[in-house]
């Protein structure tokens, strides 16, 4: 495969304050192209976990069946334009679903922000619906964040897929692949961490920092140190994809 | 510390694994000290103590959260303690005495968040919408209605969130009116401020916190609050 990918998302503490699980999700899949998405179920709504687990699934598995390395920009926006809507609609079916099971919701419940990127042998389409970030290492060592900030006046506003009016927010764009060894992906909680938002900047330190952790154990106990719980208490995704040699 | 230097704090020290990115959460705490105040001014001076020792405790929360005093009794109205960032925020003792200038005291908290957050623009850092608490025991002697209508105006516009408590012999009907229609007044139980400030430091660090995009589900407020009058 061309992609070595490491993942993982962390708790965050204020979540085990108030009695939830981790509301990250991640999700990849390896097929002709290589398709990594993150999610991050906003706040308190009560499904907010089960949602960015399906999201981030959903779009993820529409992706790895419908791109392709053949494909140009414009039809890979294309595909990720078509496979963003799906996976809104799959997220309002979960209401009357969860309403039927006896559970009353409606589709606020369901909040969730999604970030995923489709890595072709040519270029990477990118999908953003809320915060988070997408941050690419080249063959120079050089970072790049893929991603834009929010328009926002509160830091702790979020556009969510659940919005009505989400495809007005929504991102979705290609990119040439030149250059590019490494991408990361990651929620909110770890973005805080890595890229300054005033101007959408990575700080290298932070990426150069994970890439030296040797595996998933020492990548949980970094985003778990005191020096991390300093800085935030949300909840901690990051997936890293690493050409292989 | 003035805010020149705090503002920098963090970059003085700065620790290369990380990106510089600063956020806070300003909460301006607008007090009655008239005269009438001062039978439960021991209580309310522990509630305001309860406030700060909880933010403390929360290693997000000391960093992020800001809070600021202003009286309105006593000496007329008074910017008791200017923003101050939770680790450091020690609250002096109030005192009480004169009239209830609520009014007044309610634009003057509104000022101090409108320069607050012209000072985090200026400095590119990140905050949460504003909180306002107004906790009072009577009848304002002054004139409040012009304060009630910028109150409205500012909460139906999202640049504050306002709570408003009476206890005591608190004119609950000016209080509604007062009060944002969105999020009624509140009277409390007995004389519970540290459970009111409890709740409030509480509900500060979930709102300090992760994003919360359409929701927030604050801790319930009964134990401190008549919840049936």
């Amino acid at each position: 495969m061309p992609w070595t990918i490491q993942a993982t998302s962390v708790t965050g503490e204020s979540h085990h304050a108030n009695g939830n699980q981790c509301q990250d999700a991640h999700a990849w899949q390896e097929h002709n192209t290589t398709v990594l998405t993150v999610a991050d179920g906003t706040g308190s709504a009560p499904h907010a976990g089960p949602a960015a687990t399906i999201a981030a699934t959903t779009i993820t598995s529409l992706l790895a069946t419908t791109t392709n390395n053949d494909q140009n920009p414009d039809e890979l926006a294309d595909a990720g334009k078509k496979a963003l809507a799906a996976t809104r609609n799959v997220i309002d079916a979960l209401p009357s679903a969860y309403n039927s099971a006896g559970t009353p919701a409606s589709i606020n419940d369901f909040a969730t922000t999604l970030l995923s990127a489709t890595i072709t042998s040519t270029h990477i389409l990118i999908i953003q619906v809320g915060d988070g970030a997408i941050v690419t290492m080249d063959d120079q060592g050089t970072f790049s964040a893929l991603t834009r900030q929010q328009e926002r006046e509160y830091v702790n506003d979020v556009h969510c897929l659940t919005a009505n009016d989400y495809e007005n927010h929504a991102t979705i764009n290609v990119t040439p692949i030149d250059g590019i060894t490494t991408v990361f992906l990651m929620t909110d909680g770890t973005e805080c961490l890595g890229v300054q938002r005033s101007k959408n900047t990575p700080a290298p330190g932070f990426f150069q920092h994970i890439l030296s952790l040797e595996n998933n154990d020492d990548l949980r106990a970094f985003l778990t140190s005191p020096p991390v719980r300093e800085r935030t208490d949300d909840d901690r995704t990051i997936l890293i994809a690493r050409k292989t040699p | 510390m003035n805010d020149e230097h705090y503002m920098n704090e963090a970059r003085d020290c700065p620790d290369a694994r990380f990106a510089d990115n600063d956020s806070r959460s300003p909460h301006v705490l607008l007090l009655d000290t008239s005269k009438s105040v001062e039978r439960a001014g021991g209580d309310l001076n522990n509630g305001v103590q309860a406030f700060a020792r909880t933010l403390k405790e929360n290693p997000t929360a000391s960093n992020r959260v800001e809070v600021a005093i202003v009286t309105f009794g006593k000496g007329g109205v008074n910017v008791l303690c200017d923003f101050t960032q939770a680790k450091h925020f020690t609250p002096p003792t109030l005192t009480f005495g004169g009239d209830t200038p609520l009014g007044q005291g309610t634009n003057t908290g509104l000022d101090l968040i409108a320069a607050r957050k012209q000072l985090y623009r200026a400095h590119g850092i990140d905050y949460s919408r504003p909180w306002v608490t107004i906790i009072t025991d009577g009848a304002p002697t002054d004139h409040w209605q012009t304060a009630a209508a910028r109150l409205h105006e500012e909460e139906a516009a999202r640049k504050i969130a306002c709570y408003c408590v009476g206890f005591g012999n608190a004119d609950m009907n000016v209080l509604r009116q007062l009060a944002p229609p969105n999020r009624p007044p509140l009277m409390l139980n007995d004389l519970r401020f540290e459970e009111l400030f409890t709740w409030l430091s509480k509900s500060q660090i979930i709102v300090s916190a992760a994003a919360v995009g359409t929701q927030q589900a604050l801790p319930p407020v009964d134990g401190w609050a008549v919840t049936q009058r």
